[in-house]
């Protein structure tokens, strides 16, 4: 197992340094070119008097020298920080206060205070001939990254990720997808969140190559990419998948031979999806991970090979373990009838909350951490979620998860998006309220869409309010942040 | 003009489409919007996108647009 996973770039630097490590729209980067470049922005770190355990931010830009500074950043010991491309000012002053940055690395001109250079005056300039670069001896346990959420559940927290968190992560997604050696994977998801970068880790550590782009609204860039590269997976979010999908009108399934997987993250995948990209991809695996930041991809499901499984997540990946617990942190035997809240242990679970010990003691304890996930573990060890406990809404005590309703509520043609959320009743404890966004607000007929809803979902499912709004509030990543229309 | 200009103010009421010139490649409308446009632009003019148009010199600004439609009626 490698120690870092600049590591085990170092590894395919000398073994095959000809292979193909990242390809970008500049150009392909052997693995002997990356390590090459990475010892070259170490030293330009070192030049500057920087140290191990210092915090350098570097703005996303979906390209090789993004993952150059990472690597460079794992080889001298100090601590990674992405920003996401064009984060506005305040968010970007938010991150690098609350890391005490010592150098920012950008595209976009940000006021700020810290030592700043401009990632093209970077790898434009700094000295090609590389000084003796002091290489830190690297631990498992050295803090490699700390990664900001986009605050989903509340306030953005930084989550400290170490090498010995990386290379798990890496390996989860290397065994649980049975990468090949040859893989070559396109990543369109933003590399500044976690499950992007981690599935470049992914391939590094399996000694492959990434194919990056910005998003996957440049269909024809896109397919081009695919078709030059002869690449191997995807690597997609569910928003992305179904934009692939519309966008290229069926081209998607000429590749059905040439694509091996795909692996789907970052939020919940429909049903409708699922069963699209099964109809399309019919011999590819195809996986939806189980996951967060802070315990990234526990839990694997090939939801071509297996289907109909509504709520299953699969089984644990390779250094992942789960378990159910009641609201006290108690362990119970779980099943359908009997749902707990699930638990992880394992080695790919973060290190702590950035200077956030009570938030770090309230998740994680005895080597567990601990989710707001309701669910179960069937007879067989596959997984089952049927939410987050403060999602799901309990009516009458039958519980239900927003996507059931939410599924069938976007199969009206006059619905553009939506979401569902639990709101206190008198009666029943929690209804199930429902947030549409309406093709023409002015028109929308609020009685005939709930005749609607009548007709395909049970009576303990309908919505009993619906709201018209002029947008679902999402993240970056397309979750839909409940918590915003909860308050509402 | 108007009609288009319509649909994609009610697809995207959130967007200031007047004077833009940069939609797609300054990320002003994301993929899932856009996904949203072409299909209701194919609707309300019966003429069907293909993917080698999809790139932004069609779909930076409304007039880039129009002048995509009127080459695909």
């Amino acid at each position: 197992m490698f120690q870092s996973i600049v590591d085990a770039v170092e590894h395919y630097a000398h073994s095959v340094p000809d292979k193909p490590c990242v390809i970008d729209e500049k150009g392909e980067y052997s693995y002997g070119d990356i390590w090459k470049q990475v010892k070259r922005i170490a030293s330009y770190y070192q030049s500057k008097e920087l140290k191990k355990g210092n915090c350098i931010a570097v703005e996303c830009t979906q390209d090789s020298r993004f993952l150059i500074c990472d690597l460079a950043c794992q080889l001298t010991g100090m601590i990674f920080v992405p920003i996401e491309h064009r984060a506005v000012q305040e968010r970007c002053s938010e991150i690098l206060h609350s890391v005490d940055a010592r150098l920012l690395i950008c595209e976009t001109d940000y006021e700020t205070t810290v030592r700043k250079r401009k990632i093209g005056d970077l790898f434009e300039s700094a000295p090609q001939e590389i000084a003796s670069c002091d290489v830190q001896e690297r631990s498992p346990n050295d803090v490699a990254e700390i990664l900001y959420t986009t605050g989903t559940t509340g306030k953005p927290k930084g989550i400290v990720i170490t090498n010995r968190n990386n290379v798990s992560v890496a390996e989860n997604i290397m065994f649980g997808t049975e990468m090949k050696k040859e893989n070559v994977e396109l990543i369109p998801l933003p590399l500044s969140h976690s499950h992007g970068l981690r599935t470049c880790y992914a391939n590094f550590i399996n000694g492959s190559t990434v194919v990056l782009v910005e998003g996957v609204m440049r269909i024809k860039d896109v397919f081009d990419l695919m078709e030059r590269y002869k690449v191997t997976a995807l690597d997609l979010s569910p928003s992305a998948a179904k934009v692939l999908l519309k966008l290229s009108k069926g081209k998607l399934k000429d590749y059905r031979e040439q694509i091996d997987f795909v692996e789907i993250g970052t939020a919940m995948l429909g049903e409708e999806l699922k069963n699209e990209l099964c109809d399309t991809l019919e011999k590819s695996r195809l996986y939806n991970f189980y996951g967060s930041t802070e315990a990234g991809r526990a839990c694997i499901l090939d939801f071509n090979k297996e289907r109909g499984m509504a709520g299953c997540i699969g089984r644990p990946t390779r250094h992942a373990k789960f378990v159910v617990t009641d609201q006290d942190r108690n362990m119970i035997s779980s099943s359908k009838e009997n749902m707990g809240l699930l638990a992880i242990a394992g080695d790919m679970t973060m290190k702590e909350y950035w200077k956030d010990e009570k938030t770090t003691e309230q998740v994680m304890s005895d080597g567990l951490l601990y989710t707001n996930d309701l669910g179960y573990i069937d007879v067989d060890g596959k997984v089952y979620v049927l939410g987050r406990v403060d999602d799901v809404i309990n009516y009458k005590g039958i519980k239900i998860a927003p996507e059931e309703i939410e599924v069938c509520a976007l199969r009206h043609k006059d619905i553009l998006d939506c979401a569902c959320v639990p709101v206190p009743d008198k009666m029943c404890g929690q209804v199930p309220k429902l947030f549409v966004v309406a093709r023409d607000r002015e028109n929308f007929d609020t009685k005939k869409y709930v005749e609607f809803l009548t007709a395909v979902l049970d009576s303990n499912r309908v919505p009993k309010k619906i709201e018209v709004v002029d947008a679902i509030p999402r993240t970056m990543n397309g979750k839909i942040q409940r918590k915003k229309l909860m308050e509402k | 003009m108007e009609k288009l200009m319509e649909l994609l103010k009610n697809c995207c009421p959130e967007i200031q489409f007047e004077g833009e010139e940069r939609l797609i490649t300054d990320n002003v409308i994301d993929s899932v919007d856009l996904v949203g446009v072409i299909s209701d632009i194919e609707d309300a003019f019966g003429i069907s996108i293909s993917m080698e148009e999809v790139v932004p010199e069609n779909f930076d600004s409304v007039d880039a647009m129009w002048s995509m439609i009127q080459r695909l009626l």
